[in-house]
């Protein structure tokens, strides 16, 4: 599966070793350090699954998740915790995430919630194409 | 009170910098891993003492990650004056950090809880200091090499019972003679007080007894 993947995390050393191990098992990454470059690369690009640190200096994991869920409602994220925010982790599912992760993650974790994510986000966009499809046939009386 | 939350506020912010140290370092030794897999070729002949290496590097990292959630959980104690606890795992965590006085000692604690789910309403840090200043005691006082289980249950009056079973190597239960005219020993009877509960010793049968009542705070 082609997943397009934007890392976002103000630690940068994690960001390019992460990239780095994700782009080996095939993924399509892109970095972001900071929570405003998260949503104009989100808004610009075409990304599957946003993988977004909570606490970030500035805009926030769960500011940044607000924004980019608002200009692009189908770009899934999993959100990347600490222990003292789970409960921010949580936060950002009841406010659409695909899920949480906590720090350090284990890669191959990692690595099947980024696919599920994708795979959900896929799904959504086949069922809104059927179902303009089904408007339009239904609107011809085919 | 106001001190303890300043320690608790710095620690807690502190582990959470040690998550993303160990973040990096579990990226670092996966990442090199992930090169060392692409050889297969058998040209490098240290792959396997690399391999072993970088095993250790994740063994630690799983081990650093233990006791910087446990730590963290611990500075965020004196959040609440009082609180709904899990009693198993208060005693996991004060157990997690405090391994290494145990390993100096030579002394290994094991948790038993008679069920998993243990809900005592409490001062949570009081409740740490209780649990550490008992193992404390008996750390000071145990064998070489003695195994203390750590049994808690809860009884038909509702009241909670921690028990400290010291059991030597050779299977004896070891006394615990001469602990309760201890300065020690009246310092955990006073903690305990501070929180409606008793400490009790039964030297013959080398047990400790915590009896915990949940304290009404409303």
């Amino acid at each position: 599966m082609n997943v397009k993947v934007l890392i976002v995390d103000d630690e940068e050393n994690f960001v390019e070793l992460l990239a780095e191990r994700l782009e080996s098992r095939g993924f399509h990454v892109t970095k972001a350090f900071n929570g405003s470059d998260a949503v104009s690369i989100t808004t610009a690009g075409d990304v599957d699954v946003v993988l977004l640190d909570v606490m970030m200096p500035g805009k926030d994991g769960i500011a940044t998740l607000q924004e980019i869920k608002q200009i692009k409602p189908l770009t899934e994220a999993i959100m990347l915790t600490g222990h003292g925010t789970v409960e921010t982790g949580i936060a950002g599912m009841k406010l659409g995430a695909y899920d949480y992760i906590m720090k350090p993650a284990d890669i191959e974790s990692l690595q099947k919630k980024l696919i599920d994510a994708c795979k959900r986000k896929k799904e959504q966009e086949n069922r809104i194409k059927q179902a303009e499809v089904d408007k339009i046939v239904s609107a011809r009386g085919w | 009170m106001k001190e303890t939350l300043f320690m608790g506020k710095i620690t807690a912010t502190a582990t959470h910098e040690l998550k993303n140290v160990l973040a990096i370092i579990r990226e670092s030794g996966g990442l090199m891993q992930d090169f060392l897999d692409m050889v297969n070729d058998g040209s490098f002949k240290y792959k396997e003492k690399f391999g072993g290496i970088l095993s250790k590097v994740e063994d630690q990292v799983r081990r650093g990650d233990e006791i910087s959630t446990q730590l963290n959980r611990f500075a965020h104690t004196p959040d609440s004056d009082f609180t709904s606890e899990n009693v198993p795992e208060v005693i996991d965590q004060v157990i997690a950090l405090t391994q290494r006085i145990a390993r100096s000692r030579e002394v290994s604690f094991v948790n038993r809880p008679h069920q998993s789910m243990l809900t005592l309403t409490c001062e949570p840090v009081k409740l740490r200091m209780l649990l550490f200043q008992s193992m404390e005691l008996l750390m000071k006082n145990a064998k070489r090499g003695e195994r203390i289980e750590i049994r808690s249950r809860l009884n038909e009056n509702k009241k909670t019972f921690i028990e400290f079973c010291m059991e030597s190597d050779s299977g004896r239960n070891q006394s615990l003679d001469d602990l309760e005219t201890s300065g020690e020993w009246k310092e955990l009877v006073a903690t305990a007080g501070a929180i409606n509960s008793k400490a009790g010793l039964s030297s013959d049968s080398g047990i400790l007894t915590l009896e915990l009542v949940n304290m009404d705070y409303k």
